[in-house]
């Protein structure tokens, strides 16, 4: 299922409105799919893809709010889309993925640094007394595999071991004792 | 897996990774490959393509993205990026070639690429500036001295995925060695201080009218034009490939500028910028604002005479 963009119902607009656009919404499009794909390079490709396609088919007549939670709509299928390539799932895999929710665990739209810390903490606040400490050391103090492992009296390989099983609890999949 | 269900009595005991299966889906291949994504994160690198695996895997690796973006200043954009982006995207506006744009038309002579505009950008040398949109009707450089002719023209005759193809298997004439812009007609904008670029470095540069990267090498610092001579797009530096990639249709330069062996297409070299090193600031010689070598189109007309055919 790749989703088409909407196409426009009258001519893109002028220079000026495209760069108001632009200007009002590249930051939060750009946290919004850096929270999806977590690293520099593909969030600026992906953005770059979502506004040379808002570029061709933006509707003129639309207000700024509805030209935003269109361009969101434009942002998540090329998340989408990405997903699919990078994971090489199969398109019904996705689908199904998508329709029991793996959404689930991260609410949709984290435009805001505020909220997605929110939701950080909340997501590790509900996790066993292990996977948040592994997780808090690899991710939000930014600790190495070593460092992590003096910290917790494992082996690095244990290390690996729990953070993925934490990852996995985290996303809602995993098992319950760490 | 019976030992990962009970409570730890030592600390690793019920850790240790299970013994790879033979068909490559045992548990040590997915920490280590999960582990090796994590750490592609943390180097801000693009990950290498983690497929295929099991989907219920996908979501601790997209757990792993959401919580690494979650570190302070981590999804800030790139100021030089926001504004890359904007130049592009008015440049897109203003017909310049898409591939979905081509239309099979001959054209009896080479005609250059709409002219792009750059927005105001800070230099890498100075803090970023808030971004200044800039209005359509300024006079910009005609790109015929960035891209020459030769694939300029093969596109435009062509629709786009037939003028890839024949894009392949085109020679395109020897490229004019030398600069950007000829002796006399430009100016020297300082872009870097000298001591910021290590040999070996890479930096990226952007005035005005110019984007492009400056090398540090054994000789001293060059630089070269930062605009794919495909169709205009900005193109991106691979450190770890040491290579310019074009984000638009997959096009590669070697750090010398020449198409790369595993370019996609085979593209015309990027040209060379002057450079020169003077007070500590590596500078290099770009064409000067208000210089209008062609007569001005108007943003919205796309018929006038330097129109690219669309």
């Amino acid at each position: 299922m790749r989703e088409e963009v909407p196409a426009a119902s009258s001519p893109p607009t002028d220079s000026e409105s495209i760069q108001k656009l632009y200007a009002e919404n590249v930051t939060a499009i750009y946290r919004f799919i850096y929270s999806k794909v977590g690293n520099r390079e593909e969030a600026e490709d992906l953005t770059s893809q979502v506004f040379i396609k808002a570029v061709r088919n933006v509707d003129g007549t639309r207000d700024a709010q509805s030209v935003q939670s269109w361009l969101f709509q434009v942002a998540r299928t090329t998340i989408a889309d990405y997903w699919r390539d990078f994971y090489r799932l199969r398109t019904d895999s996705l689908d199904d993925l998508l329709t029991a929710g793996w959404e689930a665990a991260i609410h949709d739209e984290v435009a805001q640094p505020e909220e997605h810390i929110e939701q950080v903490q909340h997501i590790l606040s509900r996790l066993p007394a292990r996977y948040r400490e592994v997780l808090t050391y690899r991710f939000l103090l930014n600790y190495s595999i070593r460092e992590t492992a003096d910290r917790m009296g494992l082996t690095e390989a244990n290390v690996k071991v729990l953070q993925f099983r934490a990852l996995k609890k985290a996303a809602g999949t995993g098992e319950e004792t760490p | 897996m019976s030992t990962h269900d009970q409570t730890p009595n030592e600390p690793g005991d019920e850790l240790t990774p299970e013994p790879n299966q033979l068909d490559g889906t045992g548990s040590v291949e997915r920490y280590v490959r999960l582990h090796d994504y994590i750490e592609q994160l943390r180097a801000e690198k693009r990950p290498a393509q983690a497929g295929p695996l099991p989907a219920e895997d996908a979501d601790a690796y997209r757990m792993a993205a959401f919580l690494h973006a979650a570190a302070p200043g981590a999804s800030e954009p790139d100021p030089a990026f926001v504004a890359n982006l904007q130049a592009r995207i008015l440049g897109q506006m203003h017909g310049n070639a898409t591939p979905e744009a081509l239309q099979p038309t001959p054209q009896p002579t080479p005609e250059p690429l709409r002219e792009i505009q750059s927005a105001q950008v800070a230099s890498s040398s100075s803090p970023p500036v808030a971004l200044r949109p800039r209005t359509a009707k300024k006079s910009v450089v005609s790109r015929r001295s960035l891209l020459g002719t030769g694939l300029g023209a093969a596109a435009a005759i062509v629709g786009v995925a037939a003028g890839m193809q024949i894009e392949q298997h085109i020679s395109p004439p020897p490229a004019p060695e030398g600069t950007l812009v000829p002796e006399g007609s430009g100016i020297w904008v300082a872009v870097a201080s000298a001591d910021t670029i290590p040999v070996g470095g890479v930096k990226r540069f952007a005035t005005d009218y110019v984007v492009g990267f400056i090398r540090h090498t054994s000789e001293g610092f060059t630089a070269l034009s930062g605009i794919c001579t495909h169709q205009g797009c900005m193109l991106l530096w691979n450190s770890g490939d040491r290579t310019f990639d074009c984000p638009c249709h997959g096009g590669r330069f070697t750090e010398q500028g020449n198409s790369a062996p595993g370019s996609q297409f085979s593209y015309r070299p990027l040209p060379a910028i002057q450079t020169k090193v003077e007070n500590g600031k590596v500078m290099v010689y770009v064409v000067p604002p208000q210089q209008t070598p062609n007569v001005e189109p108007t943003a919205t007309d796309p018929t006038s005479d330097h129109s690219y055919n669309r």
